[in-house]
């Protein structure tokens, strides 16, 4: 008897825990659904409100705008909607805050994977010399493609759209390649040097330290040719252009092109990730305890971290160096979520996309579109004093 | 046994005639340096023999006595100046001669102190962001001032020195908080807090940097490489201030400084206070690299390579590691200014801190490639 009961015991806890991991799930659906709803919300308004400040383009693309001075016909929506000659229409404005949104979910995706690999929340990929080889990809592109002195030439609208139609992908996105190409050679390198350091082994430790010193190698090296540059022709062009990477800028002109080819490296990255990231709660009990519990942890590190560097290097080749996403969007969620990563890693991602177009718009009413980074970093900086007060108070 | 006593005061014996050599031929080195340096240049009167600057860099001499003393020597200055072409352009040889020297010096002092006390092979006041605050106070002090910066050395000063230090504090109380309740200060974290500290200067720096003019930017750019080093009185009389602040107490306790590495029983077992001479190291090697920076460009690749050198020939003793390192750094600093002295592209010389990366690079590789222990 006494037997039975205990085994009915038991089996009534079960059927509550299950119950209670229906729950648990249907709570973490209903996260996600409010924030694609908040996210979705967002966008509309965005698209729907916010205006351009620059001279004579000042409500120009929002629908607002549109809304205003058209008589609704299909044809005229048409036309509105799938581009309107040179300026295009609001499908301009949409890929803009597509790429926006991916850009938010990637670095996001990137940060909250490399924190719980290096158990450390201060770890990006940014740490280990990526950002440095975009920028000396870059300083090779300006000086190989740019000319020296601006010369304004007026184009009609058909030159430009035969000039476009003749151009190939390559001869459009040469500067992305070849910043593309820069960060990834310079992450090989400086895992080179780490495994000539480790012996064989791969330390973290020693990949950030020789990726350090890279970044600083490389900046004065390009330090130095701006010196020159500036010091032969003080009104050169390509100063401004050589840095222009550094600032983040969300201000070019985005096409449809652009946000798939973006799309197609870094959307199944993040699902690479997202596989990944729910095997990683194993390592938070420290790295012994992991590989007891029959995890290679040698390999999902490493393909944590050469997945994540690709995705960085792909958003510094379309739009720039922008910090401190991946650090303070896991800090807010960690905050709302709890540290469990089956849950933490797409509510990070949606958290990263909201997060980045908010702070977009902010940049846009202000009109400081292209220089992205100082906003983020700026409001990074805020959101890590405020997180090291909370830590000191309790 | 007596045998064996013999055989080790035999080798002792050895190993210190092999170190008086090598610190006889590094202390030559350097000396020779010196004034090959105080004589050769190759901007415009190019070489001035030796004894012309020895006779100029005397009545300088004479001439401060009599000013001090209120002698009849300094009566006819400007009579005695006169008679010497080449007055001036020797004096501030002499001075930046000194500023290349003592910081040669400094660097890598303040490397292989950092390298002591974090029992890293890479840490250096470099990596906790002494390069972020500098380069944000010549930014700032250009956007105030414009290209009359270069002229006002004392407030410069003032923003340099202010900056790093509040960078340096954020780095310390950053890696405080992450490395949880464990009071030690491991280097992973501290190189991480560094490079977001830094990070958050850098992006206001870069900003401040998109908003200044075509000229303005030269002057930043100046400034930042060092290829306009002030040799007025106010800035010598600050840097030598700064480099007596620093590398004197070093020096005064570097027959200690072994203790640092230890771990704390040990170093409480040995009756050393580590703590105190760890914080007291770390103020001054970032003083020595600030300064550094501030008056001779960006060198501090120096303070991560060369201390590796030195203990490649003298063992790990802090006490012939830090007298070799400054030897050897004062040395190839010197060298590397009278390289990128005779280097003109575009009709300007060359930065001594590029040449100076070039040089070190491939020291710093190898050192990178051989190193015996792991890193951690």
């Amino acid at each position: 008897m006494d037997k039975n009961r205990i085994h009915l015991k038991e089996s009534h806890d079960d059927v509550t825990s299950l119950k209670e991991n229906e729950q648990k799930r249907h709570i973490q659906i209903n996260d996600m659904m409010i924030l694609t709803i908040i996210y979705i919300l967002l966008l509309i308004f965005s698209l729907l409100f916010l205006v351009e400040y620059s001279a004579g383009a000042r409500w120009q693309f929002s629908i607002a705008y549109i809304l205003r001075i058209v008589n609704l016909n299909f044809t005229n929506l048409y036309h509105l909607i799938f581009g309107m000659g040179a300026t295009g229409g609001i499908n301009y404005q949409l890929i803009r805050y597509a790429i926006v949104g991916l850009v938010g979910a990637t670095l996001a995706a990137c940060g909250v994977l490399m924190q719980g690999t290096f158990r450390n929340v201060l770890a990006s990929p940014s740490t280990m010399g990526v950002q440095a080889g975009g920028t000396l990809g870059n300083m090779i592109y300006v000086l190989l493609f740019y000319s020296s002195t601006s010369t304004v030439i007026s184009y009609s609208y058909d030159d430009i759209s035969t000039m476009f139609a003749s151009s190939t992908f390559l001869d459009r996105n040469i500067q992305q390649l070849i910043v593309l190409a820069g960060c990834l050679l310079s992450v090989l390198f400086v895992v080179g040097i780490a495994t000539i350091a480790g012996r064989g082994k791969l330390s973290t430790s020693a990949m950030i330290l020789s990726g350090m010193v890279l970044t600083s190698v490389i900046n004065s090296i390009c330090q130095l040719i701006q010196y020159y540059i500036i010091t032969a022709n003080p009104n050169d062009v390509r100063i401004s252009a050589m840095r222009s990477l550094s600032m983040g800028s969300l201000d070019r002109s985005y096409s449809l092109e652009h946000l798939i080819s973006m799309a197609i490296i870094l959307l199944p990255c993040i699902i690479i990730l997202a596989i990944v990231s729910e095997k990683m709660n194993v390592l938070a009990f420290g790295e012994e305890t992991a590989t007891t519990m029959g995890m290679n942890v040698g390999l999902y590190r490493n393909l944590i971290i050469g997945v994540s560097t690709l995705m960085s290097a792909v958003v510094i080749a379309y739009v720039g160096q922008i910090g401190f996403i991946g650090f303070m969007v896991p800090q807010i969620t960690r905050k709302l979520y709890g540290p469990n990563l089956k849950k933490l890693f797409p509510t990070t991602v949606l958290m990263g996309a909201i997060l980045l177009t908010v702070i977009y718009d902010v940049a846009r009413v202000l009109g400081m579109t292209s220089s992205m980074n100082l906003f983020t970093s700026v409001i990074g900086s805020i959101v890590m004093l405020y997180t090291l007060l909370r830590t000191r108070r309790s | 046994m007596i045998l064996d006593q013999q055989e080790i005061r035999q080798t002792l014996k050895k190993d210190q005639q092999k170190d008086r050599i090598l610190f006889g031929f590094l202390i030559t080195i350097v000396i020779l340096l010196f004034l090959l340096s105080l004589c050769f240049k190759t901007s415009s009167p190019g070489f001035i023999p030796p004894v012309e600057t020895f006779t100029n860099l005397t009545t300088a001499f004479r001439l401060f006595i009599s000013h001090l003393f209120h002698t009849s020597y300094s009566l006819n200055e400007t009579k005695i100046i006169q008679s010497l072409p080449n007055y001036y352009i020797s004096l501030t040889r002499f001075y930046r001669t000194i500023i290349f020297l003592l910081s040669g010096m400094a660097v890598p002092l303040a490397g292989a102190i950092f390298q002591t006390i974090y029992k890293n092979p890479m840490a250096s006041p470099n990596i906790i962001g002494a390069t972020a605050g500098v380069q944000l106070g010549n930014v700032i002090m250009i956007t105030i001032y414009g290209a009359a910066a270069l002229y006002m050395p004392l407030t410069r000063y003032g923003y340099c020195y202010g900056i790093t230090m509040v960078i340096v504090i954020g780095v310390f109380v950053l890696t405080r908080f992450t490395s949880g309740s464990s009071n030690r200060y491991s280097v992973l974290e501290m190189v991480m807090a560094g490079s977001v500290v830094s990070q958050v200067f850098q992006v206001i720096t870069t900003y401040l940097m998109y908003l200044l003019e075509d000229e303005d930017l030269l002057t930043y750019q100046q400034m930042n490489l060092g290829t306009n080093i002030r040799t007025d009185i106010t800035s010598m009389i600050i840097f030598l201030i700064a480099m007596a602040v620093s590398l004197i107490p070093t020096m005064l306790i570097h027959y200690r400084f072994n203790g640092a590495g230890l771990t704390r029983e040990e170093a409480l077992m040995q009756g050393i206070h580590d703590t105190r001479l760890k914080i007291m190291g770390q103020i001054c090697g970032v003083i020595m690299v600030t300064t550094a920076m501030i008056h001779c460009g960006d060198v501090g690749m120096l303070s991560m390579a060369i201390p590796h050198l030195a203990r490649y020939f003298v063992g790990a003793d802090f006490k012939k590691v830090s007298l070799c390192s400054m030897l050897m750094g004062a040395s190839l600093m010197l060298l590397c200014r009278m390289i990128s002295s005779m280097i003109y592209i575009n009709g300007s010389e060359l930065p001594v801190s590029f040449m100076m990366s070039l040089i070190v690079m491939p020291i710093f590789m190898v050192v990178l490639a051989r190193q015996r222990r792991g890193f951690e």
